[in-house]
């Protein structure tokens, strides 16, 4: 599964997690992802399930992607 | 999408990976890479941090502040052609790309990677840059800063490093023309490197920028410690062999310099050293015919980049007093993910 969050001024985070793994807890999980980027304001959380759609939102913003995979 | 749609022509990495991310601009363009596994099982990661993250993520927004600007720098970092585009499309994974279940249907990153080697070496063309894929700096002798991994940790005397005059503290700056933005950068060119070849390197050193040139070896340079990688588990063949003590040595009467692998494990869930009589506690003294393969990865390679699917390899083993001669039959495992 691909989780695509757009999490911070300049970036879009997009996670590959097998959904097995999205229960347990992660090396860097989406808390301390947040964490890690908390003085950068974040107008909503909210996910996407597709690169392509994240992508058309990042183009449109002018910011680049960050896709992750674990 | 899982993993199972990845497209592999566009998202290429270390697949044998804790964490790995790409940075990228929503036209594909891929800014940089980050992460890497090398921490193994404890996960302790010597090789990446949130730090470390932080400090990439920054010099990738740095890179999309220039685009486009910056194109040409950034060719380099490009995706290089892949003889598969879809894991669903190696045979062994199919089946399980098709399962009901989504916790089994799922393809993990290191599956493909490990796919990748198996499709070569069906196919007579694996290399030493395909089974020590992604060498880590560590291979031409720099050790990088875990929470600032362009920054040079330490550097191994008489390395490619040494000789291109890198010291412990300088900053890397760029490689073979490519800006940087964390090691899992120079892994990408490392990996992508021919062997004899020389990289042009930039560097920081008390703020000064300075060029050198790092001079690849032919040879065996990328060899490094595979055995945190998930694809050993493939290699290994059926057991894991590590170098007999000196203890053991010295009862067998094995001098230094001869090959002495104690098997400690034989794998209940893979035949092929079971099925060769192989037993945990045997002493591996010669393979095909060598006796100079000192470590596992050296075991491992000379099966892997001189055999292939079927082909039958003398090993000889101490087991106590006994001498024995035996066979191990090269083939993957397992057949089906």
């Amino acid at each position: 599964m691909v989780r695509i969050v757009p999490l911070l001024s300049g970036l879009f985070l997009a996670t590959c997690l097998s959904e097995a793994w999205a229960q347990q807890s992660a090396v860097l999980g989406e808390d301390k992802l947040r964490e890690l980027l908390k003085d950068i304001r974040v107008p909503d959380q909210w996910w996407y399930n597709d690169l392509a759609g994240a992508a058309q939102v990042a183009e449109a913003l002018g910011k680049p992607l960050m896709v992750v995979f674990r | 999408m899982s993993f199972n749609g990845v497209d592999l022509a566009r998202f290429q990495f270390d697949y044998d990976q804790t964490w790995a991310v790409l940075f990228m601009h929503p036209d594909g363009t891929v800014y940089g890479r980050y992460g890497t596994r090398a921490g193994n099982r404890d996960r302790s990661t010597t090789h990446i941090s949130v730090a470390g993250l932080t400090h990439a993520m920054q010099r990738a927004l740095q890179l999309h502040a220039r685009y486009p600007a910056n194109r040409a720098a950034l060719s380099g970092k490009q995706p290089r052609p892949v003889p598969v585009r879809y894991a669903a499309q190696f045979s062994w994974l199919r089946k399980r790309t098709q399962q009901n279940d989504a916790t089994k249907r799922c393809v993990h990153c290191h599956m493909v990677g490990s796919s990748l080697v198996r499709w070569r070496w069906e196919r007579g063309q694996l290399t030493e840059r395909d089974l020590f894929a992604y060498p880590l700096p560590e291979a031409v002798g720099m050790k990088m800063r875990r929470d600032d991994d362009l920054v040079i940790a330490s550097v191994q005397p008489g390395s490619p490093a040494d000789r291109a005059g890198l010291r412990r503290g300088d900053r890397v700056v760029r490689l073979d023309g490519q800006p940087l933005i964390s090691q899992a950068d120079i892994q990408w060119i490392l990996h992508g490197a021919r062997d004899g070849t020389h990289l042009e390197l930039e560097y920081a050193r008390s703020g000064r920028q300075a060029q050198t040139v790092l001079r690849l070896p032919q040879g065996q340079w990328r060899r490094g410690n595979l055995t945190w990688r998930e694809l050993a588990w493939h290699l290994r063949p059926g057991m894991r062999v590590r170098p007999a003590s000196q203890a053991v040595r010295l009862r067998l009467g094995i001098p230094p310099g001869r090959m002495a692998l104690e098997v400690d494990m034989v794998f209940r869930w893979d035949p092929r050293a079971r099925r060769a009589g192989i037993r945990k506690g045997d002493v591996i003294i010669e393979a095909d015919g060598r006796r100079d393969l000192l470590t596992e990865e050296a075991f491992l390679a000379q099966l892997w980049l001189n055999h292939g699917p079927g082909d039958r390899v003398p090993v000889t083993v101490r087991r106590g007093e006994r001498l024995l001669q035996l066979q191990l039959s090269m083939a993957w495992h397992p057949q089906q993910y």
